[in-house]
C-alpha cells in the first residue's frame, strides 16, 4: 500500500514552508518519528518526522521548492500491508477495484487543475468542477486545497438547491468564494461571544485635530482614527496574551498558542469583497509609522496589489464600519485568531458625568467578539475594559515607541 | 535605446528599411511589377529607382514565376534580391519557384548552395478586395521547411524585422499587411534590426495569452483593452515570425496564464493556430487549464462586400469571445 | 525578323581541324556514355533510389556547349543532366557518390540523380521540375550583368519544357534585360512518353525563341563540331553583352524517360534509325573519314575513359554513407 508523506501545519500561523533538505533518500526504511526532512517556514527550520513506516518509494517535491500545507511531499509504500493483501490469494483487489471504476464517471479535469491536484494532494473525486461539462478546473483545485488547510465545512448546498427563487444568478468571485468558506468555518467552527462597551474618543478627536495638519505637513502622512484604534488595541493585546493567540484544534490534542507578535488586521472594504492586510508588531509602531503602513496597504488593497504576505500572520483584526455611517455592529471571529473588534460610528451622545451633569461627548460603540474555546467572558471583558482606558488615557507613542 | 523618436507609417519605415539595407550592401536589388519610378502600388518603394538606379531597382514583366526563378539565381550567383510580390495571391502561380526552388536549393545542394533572398508581400483582408486580393496565405509557406516567414505588426517592427530579412542568408518571405501600411509608430532615427524568431509581449497580462500576429495584434490589444473593463488581463503576444517559431516565449506565458487563444486572420482550419495548439499541448499540457481556442476567418473565400468581409472576418469582438471561452465565462457548447 | 531564326549548317572547309580539340570532344562524350552505362547497371543492381533518367544519345549536346565555357560560367541544368554535369567538369567520382546515396557526393547525398550542383563548377541546379531551372539561369545573367562579371549562364532543358510558362516567362526577361544567357533546348523528339510534335504545333522549337526576339538558331544536336560553333557564337554573343541566344539542338534520346520506360510510345525501327545518327559513332565516323584521329587513338582514349569510370565507381562504392545528423544541416 502507498501511503503519502504531507507537510504536516507546525504552527499556527504556518501556510507553507520550503524544503530545505531530504533527510532520506528512495529505497530507505523509515520508521514513525523518524526525522524525514527539514523545512523552513517563516519563523524557523522545522524537523519533520514521519507518521507512516515503510520504504520510501518516491519524492514529490525536491529540496528548495516551497510548498503549502497539506501538500503531498512523498509516497512510502508500506511492505506489511502489500504482503498481507498478496497472502490472500482468493482477494483480487486489481479485478475488484475495475469493477468499481467501471461504475464510476470519468472525472474530467484540466491538465494544470490535475497537476496542482497531485502537488496538494487534493482528492479530485470529492471535488465539484465549475469548467464546461463538469470540468475540474485550476481555481476549484486550489479552493478545495485551501479548504484542506481551513478545514472549512462543507455547505449545506441541499439548503440552497430547494430554492426556487426568481432573479439573476450571480457567479461567485475566487474572493467571494474564499470570504464565504472562511466565514461559514468561522461560524460553524467557532463558539462566539460578544462583549460591547461605549467610550468616550473626545481625548482622541482632539489630539488628533491638534496634530493631524502638522504631522501631515512634517511626516508626509495623515492620522486617521482607525491608527490609534491600532496602536491602543496593540499595547492592550500586549497586557492580554490570551487574545493575542489561536485555538489549534489538533487532532486530539487541542491547544492554545499564545502569539509572540502582535499583528494587527485591519478589514478594508473593496469591490464586492474585502481583504485584511496586516500591521505586523504593531505593538512596536509609533502612530506615524501605523499610519504611514495603513496608508500603504489600504492603498494597495483598493488596487488589488496586496502581496500574500501583506495579508498573512493577523493576531487580531479590526473592523470599523463608522465610515459607513453604521452605530455599532458585531463581527464574526477571524480564524484563527481569537478576537475581532467591531468599531462604529463617532456620534456625539450626551453623557452622565460623575456628578451628574450631563455632556456632549463624542462616542463609539465597540462590539468585540472572542472564540469562546480560548478565553471566557471575564477574560475578554477585561481586555475591553483595558482597551477602553487606553483609547481614553491620552497616552500615545505618536512619534516614537516607548519599548 | 530610442533617442530621437520619429513617428513614421509602417510604408514608410518598410522603405528605410530597403534604403539603408541598399546604401549598405551593393548586392542588394529589388525586382517586381511597377515598384521603379511609379514608386510601388502601395509606395513601399518610393523613392528608391531615383536614388540606386534601374540597375537596383528593377521592374518587371507581370511575370511573378519568371522573376522569382531569376531572383532565385540571382541569389545563387552573388545578389541579394529582395522581389516584391504586389499582392500574397499572387505569389500562388509562382509557387514552384518559392517551394521547388528557393526553399529546397540549399538542402538539396548538400549546403553548397544559398538563396539570399527576400520575397516581400502583402496580404490581408479589410479593405473590399475580393477573394483573389485579400488573402493570409503565411501557414502555407510557414508549412514548408527552408523558408522564414516573418509578418510584422507596426513599423519598428517592420524596419527591424526586414533589415534582419535582407542579412539572413536564407529565403524569407516577407509578409505585410495592407491595412497597415498607413498604420504609424515609433521609429528611432538610429539604425537597429530585430532578430527573426523572437516574440514580442506587446501586453502583459496573467489571466490568458493572446498569440498573434500581423494586423491581428492590432486587434488583440484592442479586445485586451475591453476585457481589461471587466477585470480580465490578457497578454498579447506578437510572434513577429512563424519560422523560425518562438515558441519558448508562449509556453512561458502559459505557464503563467493556463490559458490560450490563438488568433490569426487567415481562415481557422488547417491555420497556423492549430499548429500553436498542437505545439502547447505537446510541450506544456500541464500548464493549460483550458482548451486552447482558436479565432480565425470563417472558412470561406474572402468575400467582396465590406459586411459580409468584416463579418468573415476575425474581429476585436471574436477575439473577446475566444478569450471568455477560454476563461470558461462563456460556456462552449456541447 | 526573320534573320532572328537560322538553321546552321557546318561548313567543313571553315572548321578548325586541331587535333587536341577532337580528343577533348571524344573523351568528352566517351565519359558521358561510359557514365551513363555504369549508371544503368548500378540503377537495375538497386543500389539507386528513385528514377534514373538516361541522356544517352545527347552527349554531343552537352560537350559541345560546354567545351565553349569556363569553370566559373554558369548552368542550369535537368534530372537528366549528369552528361551536362560531367561536360562542365563534374569529377565521376563525385558524381556516382551522389547517386549512390553517399557523403562523398556533390551534396553529401542529399540531393541524388536528379539534383546535382556544383558551386565550384558553377553548375547551380539540376532540376526536378521540368522548365524550372530556367528562370534561374536567367537569374545568374542578372548577377553577372549587375556585378559586371565575364560570364555566361546557360540554361539546358529538353523540348517538354518549352510548354512551360517558367520557360516563356524566363526567355522575356532574359531579352528584355538583355542579360548574358544562352538557352539550350535539346530536342530529343520526346517530352517524358509524348512525342514532341504532339504537344506543339511549331515543328522548330527555335520558334518559341524568336516569339522573344532572341537570336535562335538550329542546330544537329548530334554532331558536337555543329553544336560548338553555334554555342560559340553565343556564348562570344553574351559575353559581349549583346544578350541572350536560343539554340535549338535536334536529337535523340535513345533511351526511355526512365530506365524501365516500356517505350510504347514509338517503334524499334525508329529507334535503331536515330541509333545509325548517334552523335559518338558519327564522330567516329568524322575522326576516322578526316584522318583527325585514328582507329587506336580513338580506342585507347576510350579505354581510358572506361577504366577512369570503372575506378570512380569503385571508389564511390565504399564511401561511407552520410550521418544521421546531416538530416538536419543546410536546411536553411
Amino acid at each position: 500500500m502507498r501511503q503519502e508523506i504531507v507537510l504536516p501545519k507546525l504552527d499556527s500561523s504556518m501556510e507553507e514552508a520550503r524544503i530545505v533538505s531530504w533527510e532520506v533518500k528512495i529505497g530507505d526504511t523509515i520508521k514513525i518519528d523518524d526525522p524525514i526532512l527539514i523545512v523552513e517556514t517563516e519563523k524557523s527550520s522545522l524537523e519533520v518526522e514521519s507518521e507512516v513506516e515503510g520504504t520510501l518509494e518516491e519524492i514529490v517535491v525536491d529540496e528548495g521548492e516551497t510548498v503549502p500545507v497539506g501538500t503531498v511531499l512523498a509516497y512510502v509504500s508500506s511492505g506489511k500491508h502489500s504482503t498481507e493483501q498478496k497472502g490472500s490469494s482468493d482477494h483480487n483487489p486489481v479485478k475488484e477495484e475495475n469493477i468499481s471504476l467501471g461504475k464510476t464517471e470519468r472525472i474530467r479535469v484540466s491538465p494544470a487543475a490535475r497537476r496542482l491536484a497531485k502537488q496538494r494532494g487534493v482528492d479530485l473525486t470529492k471535488i465539484k468542477g465549475s469548467g464546461p461539462r463538469g470540468r475540474v478546473i485550476l481555481k476549484d483545485v486550489a479552493e478545495a486545497a485551501a479548504n484542506v488547510v481551513n478545514q472549512s465545512v462543507k455547505t449545506e448546498n441541499k439548503v440552497i438547491a430547494s430554492i426556487h427563487a426568481k432573479g439573476k444568478r450571480v457567479n461567485l468571485t475566487s474572493m467571494r468564494k474564499t470570504i464565504a468558506q472562511r466565514m461559514t468555518a468561522s461560524f460553524m467552527n467557532v463558539p462566539q461571544f460578544q462583549i460591547k462597551k461605549r467610550v468616550d474618543v473626545s481625548s482622541i478627536v482632539q489630539l488628533r485635530q491638534a496634530v493631524v495638519s502638522s504631522i501631515e505637513h512634517s511626516a508626509g502622512v495623515r492620522l486617521s482614527f482607525n491608527d490609534f484604534l491600532i496602536q491602543a488595541v496593540a499595547l492592550t493585546l500586549k497586557k492580554f496574551p490570551r487574545v493575542n493567540a489561536s485555538f489549534i484544534d489538533s487532532e486530539g490534542d487541542p491547544y492554545i498558542l499564545e502569539h509572540e507578535d502582535i499583528n494587527i488586521g485591519l478589514a478594508v472594504a473593496i469591490d464586492d469583497g474585502l481583504v485584511v492586510p496586516v500591521i505586523h508588531q504593531a505593538d512596536q509602531l509609533s502612530l506615524i509609522e501605523i499610519a504611514e503602513k495603513r496608508t500603504e496597504l489600504v492603498e494597495k488593497a483598493r488596487k488589488g496589489l496586496l502581496k500574500p504576505e501583506e495579508m498573512r500572520g493577523g493576531t487580531f483584526t479590526i473592523s470599523n464600519l463608522g465610515s459607513v455611517g453604521v452605530d455599532e455592529f458585531v463581527a464574526i471571529v477571524n480564524p484563527p485568531e481569537t478576537g475581532i473588534l467591531a468599531v462604529g460610528n463617532i456620534i456625539e451622545q450626551p453623557v452622565l458625568t460623575n456628578r451628574h451633569e450631563t455632556l456632549i461627548k463624542p462616542m463609539i460603540t465597540l462590539n468585540a467578539s472572542f472564540d469562546h474555546r480560548t478565553i471566557d467572558g471575564a477574560y475578554g471583558g477585561r481586555f475591553l475594559a483595558q482597551l477602553c482606558d487606553q483609547l481614553q488615557s491620552g497616552q500615545w507613542n505618536i512619534f516614537s515607541t516607548v519599548k | 535605446m530610442m533617442s530621437t523618436n520619429r513617428i513614421i507609417s509602417y510604408a514608410q519605415a518598410i522603405n528605410e528599411a530597403l534604403k539603408e539595407e541598399m546604401a549598405l550592401d551593393d548586392r542588394v536589388i529589388l525586382l517586381g511589377e511597377d515598384i521603379g519610378s511609379y514608386g510601388g502600388v502601395f509606395k513601399v518603394t518610393k523613392g528608391l529607382f531615383d536614388e540606386f538606379g534601374k540597375e537596383r531597382v528593377i521592374d518587371t514583366p507581370i511575370s511573378e514565376t519568371g522573376f522569382i526563378g531569376a531572383g532565385v539565381g540571382a541569389a545563387m550567383t552573388g545578389l541579394k534580391p529582395v522581389i516584391e510580390i504586389m499582392w500574397i495571391d499572387f505569389s500562388l502561380v509562382a509557387m514552384d519557384q518559392i517551394i521547388n526552388q528557393a526553399a529546397k536549393m540549399a538542402y538539396m545542394s548538400g549546403g553548397q548552395t544559398s538563396v539570399p533572398m527576400v520575397i516581400r508581400t502583402q496580404g490581408g483582408g479589410g479593405r473590399g478586395n475580393g477573394a483573389q486580393h485579400s488573402q493570409s496565405l503565411e501557414t502555407l509557406f510557414a508549412h514548408i521547411p527552408g523558408l522564414k516567414v516573418v509578418a510584422p505588426s507596426t513599423p519598428y517592427d517592420a524596419k527591424g524585422l526586414l533589415k534582419s530579412s535582407i542579412r539572413e542568408g536564407s529565403p524569407v518571405i516577407f509578409i505585410e499587411h495592407k491595412m497597415l501600411y498607413s498604420q504609424k509608430g515609433e521609429v528611432p532615427e538610429e539604425e537597429y534590426t530585430i532578430p527573426l524568431g523572437k516574440a514580442d509581449i506587446k501586453r502583459s497580462g496573467k489571466d490568458v495569452t493572446i498569440v498573434t500576429l500581423s494586423r491581428m495584434v492590432q486587434f488583440s490589444l484592442e479586445a485586451a483593452k475591453e476585457l481589461e473593463k471587466e477585470g480580465i488581463d490578457a497578454e498579447v503576444i506578437d510572434l513577429r515570425t512563424l519560422v523560425p517559431l518562438d515558441i519558448e516565449t508562449v509556453k512561458e506565458s502559459v505557464k503563467k496564464t493556463n490559458r490560450v487563444v490563438v488568433v490569426h486572420e487567415a481562415t481557422r482550419s488547417y491555420g497556423w493556430g492549430a499548429e500553436i495548439a498542437a505545439r502547447i499541448q505537446e510541450e506544456a499540457f500541464d500548464d493549460l487549464d483550458a482548451p486552447v481556442q482558436r479565432v480565425g476567418a470563417e472558412d470561406v473565400p474572402v468575400p467582396y462586400n465590406l459586411n459580409l468581409e468584416k463579418e468573415m472576418l476575425p474581429q476585436t469582438k471574436d477575439i473577446i469571445q475566444g478569450v471568455k471561452k477560454s476563461l470558461y465565462l462563456q460556456m462552449e457548447t456541447v | 525578323m526573320q534573320e532572328l531564326l537560322q538553321t546552321y549548317h557546318l561548313n567543313e572547309n571553315n572548321f578548325n581541324w586541331d587535333k587536341n580539340w577532337f580528343i577533348q570532344a571524344w573523351r568528352i562524350m566517351n565519359t558521358i556514355r561510359v557514365f551513363e552505362e555504369k549508371s544503368i547497371q548500378i540503377y537495375k543492381k538497386g543500389l539507386m533510389g528513385g528514377s534514373l533518367h538516361s541522356s544517352i544519345g545527347q552527349e554531343a549536346v552537352a560537350a559541345g556547349v560546354c567545351m565553349n565555357l569556363k569553370k566559373d560560367d554558369y548552368i542550369s541544368i535537368t534530372y537528366r543532366g549528369r552528361g551536362q554535369a560531367l561536360a562542365k567538369g563534374a569529377d565521376p567520382f563525385q558524381l556516382f557518390s551522389e547517386i549512390l546515396g553517399k557523403k562523398t557526393g556533390y551534396c553529401k547525398g542529399k540531393g541524388g540523380p536528379m539534383h546535382i550542383t556544383s558551386q565550384e563548377l558553377g553548375i547551380l541546379v539540376a532540376n526536378g521540375i521540368v522548365g524550372a531551372g530556367i528562370p534561374i539561369a536567367v537569374g545568374a545573367g542578372l548577377s553577372i550583368k549587375t556585378l559586371k562579371k565575364n560570364q555566361v549562364s546557360v540554361a539546358f532543358f529538353g523540348d517538354g519544357a518549352t510548354n512551360q510558362g517558367a520557360f516563356h516567362e524566363a526567355l522575356n526577361l532574359a531579352a528584355i534585360y538583355k542579360l548574358p544567357v544562352v538557352f539550350v533546348c535539346e530536342n530529343n523528339l520526346y517530352s517524358e512518353m509524348t512525342p514532341i510534335k504532339n504537344a506543339v504545333l511549331n515543328e522548330h522549337l527555335a520558334e518559341r525563341g524568336l516569339a522573344y526576339r532572341i537570336p535562335s538558331i538550329i542546330v544537329n544536336g548530334n554532331d558536337v563540331r555543329a553544336v560548338y560553333e553555334v554555342a560559340k557564337q553565343a556564348v562570344e554573343r553574351a559575353r559581349s553583352g549583346e544578350g541572350p541566344t536560343f539554340i535549338e539542338a535536334k536529337t535523340y534520346r535513345l533511351l526511355g524517360h526512365m530506365i524501365g520506360d516500356a517505350e510504347t510510345y514509338r517503334t524499334k525501327e525508329e529507334v535503331e534509325e536515330w541509333r545509325q545518327k548517334e552523335p559518338i559513332r558519327y564522330f567516329r565516323d568524322v575522326c576516322l573519314k578526316q584522318n583527325v584521329l585514328n582507329e587506336k587513338e580513338l580506342d585507347e582514349i576510350q579505354q581510358q575513359v572506361i577504366q577512369e569510370i570503372d575506378i570512380a565507381y569503385e571508389r564511390a562504392m565504399k564511401s561511407e554513407e552520410p550521418e544521421m545528423e546531416e538530416i538536419f544541416n543546410d536546411v536553411y
